[in-house]
């Protein structure tokens, strides 16, 4: 068990490497000079180059390759252009509002979606199962920005119930909660309707029945334990997509996280903050692959014992 | 009385293009002790009769008609809570692939103590306790640690026992097998066949045995019925099916298998396939495959003859002998 973690967490260093090594150079091939942007459009080329010496944007692109990867190794992600201060600092003061919001969708698409795959496939071809195949293919289409200012219409501004943006309380969770986890939810309900479908016509399950199980153990012991396994994956990955991917959501209710500061860093070229942020994106990704696939490998023996 | 009596079993499945006749009309009786071996082609209803027996019939299937008594109580009059507390206590079911019979995600001793578990409050000491009996009974070694394994830590035959020492756990009076060795080496085919008939020795339950295979017939059964399309076209005693088969399906069936006796250069196979179940011949169900085929075979369906002693026979080749004799 513990060789495989080890295995799993080794796997994960190539990755990210590349995903620095990508970032870095794709970002040097599109357009738009940070130093301009800084310096303003009216100011003289003379402080244009001033600020592209002191952002060190005028070395050779492998040096400054070479001495990214170095501060890297040393947990220094270096300085944010725009605001001259530590990446990492901007990046941690932010991380906490992402990553509860995250936690919070996750929880609600996890709790929601295995709920209504369940119903779905005991009511196989009933009216409960259409019902909740509609709401799926709602909320895997519904785009995300539009459901968000519809409920902010809503609730906001109609009924005055919940704030419309900003971040604080538990009442300016409840929105982009909602939001973030719409698609997972529809996600998860398919997953675990397939799955808890699959499940049911094993011949395991046949065998519990013939030696007289109880009914309700049949469904959440020898049934639904063994559907949910697949779902862990799914949600595993959702999450990690939530933890970087919540661009949209955070834009829309102005949530003060790091799909908000990306927008931001990107918009103001601030090259050293956006491979911070999209190395803390990829990092989480790899991180939370690896907590399911230790979770997996502790539901299912036949993973474990390989 | 016997311990098993099914009578016109019907069981049909209602699917999207039309009404599958699976079981029409099968009524057979097994006593106490007695190990009766029901054969027959792949669709000939044989396994949809056993999970009948156990009211196990997915959807769409429903039985349709006739009656089951089973320890002098009526199967299909029981509702579900008294059906469950049957299963796994009274009757039990192994079933074909030992692989995938077994939860994979559930130690193995778990789901041995589950069978008794289910049906009697007993302290987890006991169970425990009562599982390393069951599996030192049915040939694991070790079971005091193997318990805690998971199947896919088991070959098939090891597998197959611990399935026997699940559906033996609370000595039921009737195990049911359906295709208990198919899956497994031909070597190990012939222990669980041994342990099969060891266990109805010792613990005087009946075994219904499904099978296709001839040869596991011969090995281990008492009595059988040849299941041809949902219904019997033949019931005998085992030695006498295998000298005197009179059936014409029955003899194509035992055609089929070689002797080491004489040497043929060619098997003898029934000729064509089995209809599908949705298209039965009318008449006699067997009319459009019977070497011996007369008109009268298409036209009506030849209803069970007596035709020795404990010997009956569908077949309308028997029908003047009958009348002649009696």
């Amino acid at each position: 068990m513990l060789r495989y973690i080890i295995k799993r967490i080794l796997i994960g260093i190539p990755i990210l490497f590349l995903v620095i090594t990508t970032v870095f150079f794709a970002f040097r091939l599109i357009p738009g000079d940070a130093a301009r942007i800084l310096a303003g459009d009216e100011a003289p080329i003379e402080r244009v180059e001033q600020i592209r010496t002191e952002l060190g944007l005028d070395r050779p692109v492998l040096v400054q390759y070479g001495a990214y990867l170095a501060g890297i190794a040393r947990g220094d992600l270096g300085v944010s252009f725009s605001s001259r201060r530590p990446v990492a600092v901007e990046i941690g003061t932010r991380f906490g509002n992402t990553f509860s919001l995250a936690l919070a969708a996750i929880g609600l698409a996890t709790l929601v979606g295995i709920v209504l795959g369940v119903i779905s496939a005991l009511f196989r071809g009933k009216l409960a199962d259409h019902v909740v195949t509609v709401i799926a293919l709602l909320g895997i289409s519904v785009p995300v920005f539009w459901l968000g200012l519809l409920m902010m219409q809503l609730f906001s501004v109609e009924l005055g119930w919940l704030p419309a943006a900003g971040h604080g309380t538990w009442r300016h969770f409840i929105m982009p909660t909602i939001t973030l986890s719409v698609f997972s939810i529809a996600f998860i309900t398919r997953m675990t309707r397939s799955s808890l479908l699959e499940t049911i016509a094993q011949d395991y399950v046949r065998t519990a029945r013939a030696k007289g199980v109880r009914e309700r153990l049949v469904l959440l012991l020898h049934s639904l334990r063994n559907a949910l396994l697949p779902v862990t994956i799914v949600v595993g990955l959702r999450f990690g997509y939530m933890v970087g991917g919540a661009v949209i959501t955070e834009e829309v209710f102005a949530w003060p996280g790091l799909g908000r500061l990306l927008i931001l860093a990107v918009g103001q070229r601030d090259i050293p903050l956006v491979q911070g942020l999209l190395l803390v994106f990829a990092t989480s990704f790899v991180v939370v692959n690896l907590l399911v696939d230790v979770l997996y490998a502790f539901l299912d023996p036949r993973i474990r014992h390989r | 009385m016997p311990l098993l009596e099914v009578d016109g079993l019907k069981t049909h499945f209602f699917g999207k293009g039309g009404v599958t006749k699976a079981v029409d009309g099968v009524s057979f009786t097994l006593d106490r002790g007695e190990i009766l071996g029901i054969v027959g082609e792949s669709g000939s209803g044989k396994s949809v009769t056993s999970l009948s027996i156990m009211r196990l019939v997915d959807h769409p299937g429903r039985v349709v008609g006739g009656t089951m008594r089973f320890e002098g109580r009526d199967l299909l009059t029981l509702n579900r809570e008294e059906m469950r507390q049957l299963r796994g206590r009274r009757m039990s079911m192994i079933f074909q692939e030992p692989g995938t019979s077994m939860n994979p995600v559930l130690t193995v001793g778990f789901q041995i103590g589950e069978a008794i578990r289910s049906h009697e409050r007993v302290p987890a000491e006991e169970v425990r306790r009562r599982t390393i009996e069951l599996m030192d009974m049915v040939g694991i070694p070790d079971a005091k640690q193997r318990l805690r394994q998971y199947p896919h830590q088991f070959s098939g035959g090891m597998l197959q026992r611990l399935m026997i020492a699940m559906g033996l756990a609370l000595s039921p009076s009737l195990l049911i097998a359906d295709e208990p060795v198919t899956a497994l080496d031909v070597t190990i085919q012939a222990q669980i066949l041994d342990l099969l008939k060891q266990l109805r020795d010792t613990t005087d339950a009946a075994v219904l045995l499904i099978t296709h295979d001839m040869g596991v017939v011969a090995e281990t059964c008492d009595r059988v019925v040849v299941m041809y399309l949902g219904a019997i076209v033949e019931e005998a005693p085992v030695t006498e099916l295998f000298d005197n088969p009179k059936h014409p399906y029955t003899q194509g069936l035992l055609g089929s298998i070689p002797s080491i006796e004489e040497k043929v250069d060619w098997l003898q196979a029934i000729p064509g396939t089995i209809p599908n179940p949705t298209d039965i011949p009318s008449g006699c169900r067997f009319s459009n495959r019977c070497p011996k085929v007369m008109d009268v075979c298409h036209k009506i369906d030849p209803a069970l003859l007596t035709v020795g002693e404990e010997h009956r026979v569908a077949c309308h080749l028997y029908e003047e002998q009958e009348s002649r004799d009696g």
